[in-house]
């Protein structure tokens, strides 16, 4: 996985890209707005992190242009900058996420590995967390190392909280996730897959049922 | 100093009394004046008469003073009189010997006061030539009375003079009350308006004014503008103060943690691990100080508020914390009235809020042990009123520090980290939308902390969705 690290500032810079690659991304890093659009115009990256306050050209222009493109790839802004200020203009001119300084390099880790999974949510790499693995390609589910019968449906929510674990997913997005126009999903056949999934799985994976609001899969909330 | 109403009414009441008086005065004098006048010619009038009642009986003078009286005003017959006619260096002819009469012969008739047997009287006396059975006498006649019946009238008089001023007075004090009234309803109508405002409220007075109290106005408008800009100026200095920190503290942060992850050297891990936690810190302070500049309620425009749906906001709030707070070992719950209506007010200032009234419940809930317990944020509407309410099962707070959790950087429990903040933050975000917070010992243990909106807030507009509010900013 590529990343494009945007940032003027050389520490952050390095210790963003360094946090990535740690990763298990290869982080390029430009300085400024326009070295950054012409690496970008070259190479095929997986994600974009962008910091808002650029020289030459800055962050929220350049992030701007690269949607009247039409380049859907995943950006995940960083500013100096207030959420009053900034995260309404980032998230109206298309960006995925935001960040605000100063953050922990595992938070950007973080936000950049769930922005790529998320991008890629339909087929390819394998989604993990704790003890759970999941092959999108063959659908097929694994606590610890071991496949877990499970029904379609069940597979499909299992995967949505993987791609996006960490995250509050509410019943209303995984119903969303997987109605069809022939086939609709109601919120409390979501409820049945999740107490079904929780019944076959059988141990604690960190899958929390948060009332009134969904569900939460984080592995390290696992007893 | 005194109030105007009383400057105006000593100032009409004090001078009006006195004018009354001295008119008072006036008039007693010049109806005494009067009627003594009045009184004295009626007096001659009867000494003159007494003439005719003298005969001479065998060359002897006698005088008949049967029904001799004196026609008065208003005579009710208590007036005594006494008379003494004589010839002039001759004997007495009829009356009272011991009345003394003038100390010369007058010419005229000559008015004067006497005393007689304990009366106060006036007297008359006048000398007429009178020719009796051919032979010529001079003759005077003194005849005096006692001055209580003009006294009473005059009293009559006064006290009837005195009542119509008291009531005229009365009237006068009345209208002046009246007129003070109304020409100081402009400046209790200001005072009412500058009383109904809150304290934080700067915003210059509006409306029309009367031009004597315009200065005054324009003066206080200018204060509060002052004001404003010296707040602001202050705010605009932590603000950027906390914004030019946020780097350094950033590439601190990133750097030492970066560094950690490289490092197998137990203490260099140690103090890297330190200086990362103590970044992590001064980030978060800053980050709290900022937005507690930016939250002055001074500084909140109510022209930017919109129509928000605090549900809505809420769940987002809880979304955002729910990955902490489950990583806490805690549980998160939202139990909201779908039905509540929209309210007037910031989305992302409520956001913040919500957020520090959740971490705060997190992060103190337990004491001074990690708290491993449910959060429960409930949005509640009662008659209009919505609420917004964070509870926890904690230990909660001694009653005696709980007045004391919204102050800037007091902290309960100064064991646990935290910016002190959070909570300041919350009441001054509950403050600009004119919501009040409060927070209490749950009798079932653990705190709530509890904003309640008022009715007023709550917007008639339709409800639009939260990113359509946000993005009306």
């Amino acid at each position: 996985m590529k990343v494009l690290v945007v940032e003027d500032n050389d520490n952050l810079a390095r210790s963003i890209s360094a946090a990535l690659e740690g990763t298990g991304f290869q982080a390029d890093v430009s300085r400024d707005g326009r070295s950054a659009e012409h690496c970008l115009e070259v190479g095929a990256y997986d994600l974009l992190v962008l910091d808002l306050g650029l020289p030459e050209l800055d962050g929220i222009s350049l992030l701007r242009r690269l949607r009247q493109r039409q380049d859907t790839i995943p950006v995940l802004i960083i500013s100096a900058r207030d959420a009053l200020d900034q995260r309404i203009l980032g998230l109206e001119e298309g960006a995925d996420d935001y960040l605000c300084k100063p953050f922990s390099l595992d938070e950007v880790a973080a936000r950049a590995k769930a922005l790529v999974r998320r991008a890629k949510q339909f087929g390819g790499d394998t989604l993990r967390s704790g003890r759970l693995e999941f092959h999108p390609d063959a659908m097929e589910l694994r606590l610890d190392g071991e496949p877990v019968a499970l029904h379609r449906r069940e597979l499909e929510v299992m995967e949505y909280l993987l791609i996006n674990q960490g995250r509050l997913v509410s019943k209303g997005q995984i119903a969303d996730r997987l109605s069809t126009t022939d086939d609709p999903v109601s919120h409390t056949a979501v409820e049945t897959y999740v107490s079904r999934l929780r019944k076959k799985l059988g141990v604690d994976v960190g899958l929390k049922t948060v009332r009134g609001l969904g569900y939460l899969l984080d592995a390290q909330g696992a007893d | 100093m005194r109030s105007i109403r009383a400057r105006l009414l000593i100032w009409i009441g004090l001078p009006f009394t006195g004018l009354a008086l001295l008119a008072l005065l006036a008039s007693h004098y010049l109806l005494s004046h009067q009627i003594n006048e009045t009184f004295d010619d009626m007096l001659l009038n009867a000494a003159e008469r007494v003439e005719r009642r003298i005969h001479a009986v065998d060359g002897e003078l006698r005088v008949n003073m049967h029904y001799f009286s004196i026609s008065t005003l208003g005579s009710r017959g208590d007036g005594k009189i006494f008379y003494r006619i004589q010839e002039v260096d001759g004997g007495m002819l009829v009356g009272f010997a011991g009345l003394e009469g003038p100390p010369d012969v007058p010419e005229q008739p000559l008015f004067y006061d006497v005393d007689y047997a304990g009366n106060s009287l006036r007297a008359v006396a006048l000398t007429f030539p009178l020719t009796r059975a051919n032979q010529s006498r001079q003759i005077e006649v003194i005849v005096a009375e006692s001055t209580e019946a003009r006294q009473a009238l005059v009293s009559d008089f006064m006290l009837t003079l005195s009542g119509l001023m008291a009531v005229g007075g009365l009237l006068a004090i009345s209208i002046a009350l009246l007129a003070i009234h109304k020409g100081l309803a402009p400046l209790n109508a200001i005072r009412r308006a500058l009383h109904r405002r809150s304290q934080h409220d700067l915003e210059p007075l509006a409306g029309e004014v009367p031009r004597e109290v315009a200065p005054l106005i324009q003066s206080i408008n200018q204060l509060m503008e002052r004001m404003r800009l010296s707040i602001q100026n202050t705010q605009q200095l932590n603000a950027d103060v906390s914004h030019q920190l946020r780097t350094p503290v950033s590439e601190i942060r990133a750097l030492s943690e970066l560094t950690l992850t490289r490092s197998d050297e137990p203490e260099t891990r140690a103090n890297l691990g330190e200086i990362s936690r103590i970044a992590e810190h001064a980030g978060h302070t800053v980050e709290q100080l900022l937005r507690y500049a930016k939250t002055r309620h001074e500084l909140v425009d109510s022209a930017t508020l919109a129509s928000v749906d605090l549900v809505a906001i809420c769940r987002d709030a809880c979304s955002q914390a729910a990955a902490s707070v489950y990583q806490r070992g805690q549980e998160l719950a939202l139990e909201a009235d779908e039905s509540a209506p929209p309210l007037l007010g910031d989305p992302i200032m409520l956001r913040w809020m919500v957020q520090n009234l959740i971490d705060n419940a997190s992060l103190h809930a337990g004491g001074e042990q990690a708290y491993r317990g449910s959060i429960q944020v409930a949005v509640e509407c009662h008659d209009g009123r919505c609420s917004l309410a964070v509870r926890d099962d904690g230990v909660g707070v001694a009653e005696e520090r709980l007045i004391r959790l919204t102050e800037r950087f007091y902290r309960a429990d100064t064991r646990t980290q935290g910016s002190g903040l959070g909570l300041a933050i919350a009441e001054q975000i509950a403050q600009a939308h004119g919501a009040r917070l409060t927070l209490r010992n749950r009798d079932a243990g653990g705190l709530e902390a509890l904003v309640s909106f008022p009715a007023l807030a709550v917007h008639s507009a339709p409800a639009p969705s939260a990113a359509s509010t946000a993005s009306a900013r």
